[in-house]
């Protein structure tokens, strides 16, 4: 019950633009003084703190200062030229510089994300000059930029999706492919646990070759 | 001493602050690589780095609060009309605002408890060093908090406005 409170306390706040992490704190000391009274205040800045002295998200700061070291010097121009000179001549050298210059260094990836993003407004104003209401703008410019995204969305999110089903009934289940799998294991029966990989591969496979079909479909400008 | 060059120095002051950290984590991290890789290991170096990290993310929100740049939602509240716009700037403002004064008192009272406490790979100096930052960056946050009071104001009267104009 004060879990649900909790949350309700968190989405109000939110939606009257309380910072996210500001309204999650103020819920938290809302519920702790409901069930365990003041004694418990001390609690509030030493948790604020273990939270925040975490070894693994050292990277996160690092990783923007590179990145912006990188962009401010002119690092990353001169990658992305050094890349377009290696393979700035083949068909579709766009995408061949982009991978190249990931594969140089896969920090400017927070940079291109932006950029593609960054393409898709300058198109919904062409749109807007050009007299489209807003629900055209939605369905004939973001709706089909944003295609391609999704849909490899859904190619990568499925798969995890089945890789997650799978080993969560390897895990916890008493039925299903994952279980059938692990049974045969634990029983040493290899052609069952092979029976179950294949079956696996076969699902993923179809998975893959669905949304490959519906690509061409809804993304058919784009080749490959 | 103007309301806006006061405001101006104080953004300025908590920029150099976290430029100062950033670039201290940055240099010691990387002392803590060089030295590892010479065989003279520091022992200190991950805990200083995690005290570091966090120095960085809490002086970094109160100079976020200068930025507006602490993440929100604030599209409800601009589909308001305006009144109730207004009330609900305020209201979330005064909520904030009680946090982190609840924040900055509590994180004090603590702090004679932990002076006891040692840092575990650093014997001689006191956790409470480490901790000061909760109560220093919550007072920061509520300085800027007021600062940027009545610019939230004037947003949500001024958006306001336009809306009127055009209706």
């Amino acid at each position: 019950m004060i879990g649900f409170l909790v949350l309700l306390c968190v989405v109000a706040l939110v939606l009257i633009n309380v910072p996210i992490a500001v309204a999650l704190c103020i819920a938290s000391v809302a519920a702790m003084l409901a069930t365990q009274g003041v004694a418990s205040l001390p609690n509030v800045p030493l948790a604020l703190y273990q939270g925040a002295t975490s070894f693994p998200l050292i990277a996160i700061p690092l990783f923007i200062l590179a990145a912006a070291i990188m962009n401010t010097s002119g690092i990353s121009h001169r990658l992305i030229d050094f890349c377009q000179a290696l393979v700035g001549w083949m068909r579709g050298a766009l995408a061949q510089v982009n991978v190249l210059s990931h594969m140089f260094f896969a920090e400017i990836s927070g940079s291109a994300v932006a950029g593609v993003a960054a393409l898709s407004p300058a198109l919904a104003e062409t749109a807007r000059a050009f007299g489209a209401t807003r629900a055209q703008q939605i369905l004939y410019v973001s709706l089909p930029a944003s295609l391609p995204s999704v849909v490899a969305a859904l190619r990568l999110g499925g798969a995890l999706v089945i890789v997650g089903v799978i080993v969560a009934q390897m895990l916890g289940a008493a039925d299903g492919l994952g279980y059938l799998i692990t049974r045969h294991r634990t029983l040493l029966n290899s052609p069952g646990v092979y029976a179950g990989i294949v079956l696996v591969l076969g699902i993923t496979g179809m998975h893959e070759i669905l949304l490959r079909r519906l690509e061409q479909k809804v993304a058919a400008y784009r080749q490959s | 001493m103007t309301f806006r060059s006061f405001r101006r120095g104080y953004e300025r002051f908590l920029e150099w602050i976290c430029i100062a950290l950033m670039a201290a984590l940055a240099a010691e991290v990387t002392a803590g690589v060089v030295f590892r890789y010479s065989g003279h290991s520091l022992v200190w170096y991950d805990e200083v780095a995690t005290i570091l990290l966090a120095w960085v993310t809490f002086y970094g929100s109160a100079l976020a609060v200068l930025k507006h740049a602490h993440m929100g939602v604030p599209e409800i509240v601009r589909m308001l009309p305006p009144g109730p716009r207004v009330a609900a700037a305020v209201v979330a403002q005064l909520c904030t605002l009680a946090f982190f004064v609840l924040l900055a008192w509590v994180g004090y009272s603590i702090l004679e408890i932990l002076v006891a406490d040692r840092l575990v790979s650093l014997p001689q100096v006191s956790v409470a060093y480490a901790n000061s930052v909760i109560p220093i960056s919550a007072v920061l946050f509520v300085v800027g908090q007021l600062l940027v009071f009545p610019e939230v104001l004037r947003e949500a009267r001024g958006e306001a406005r336009r809306a009127e104009e055009s209706a």
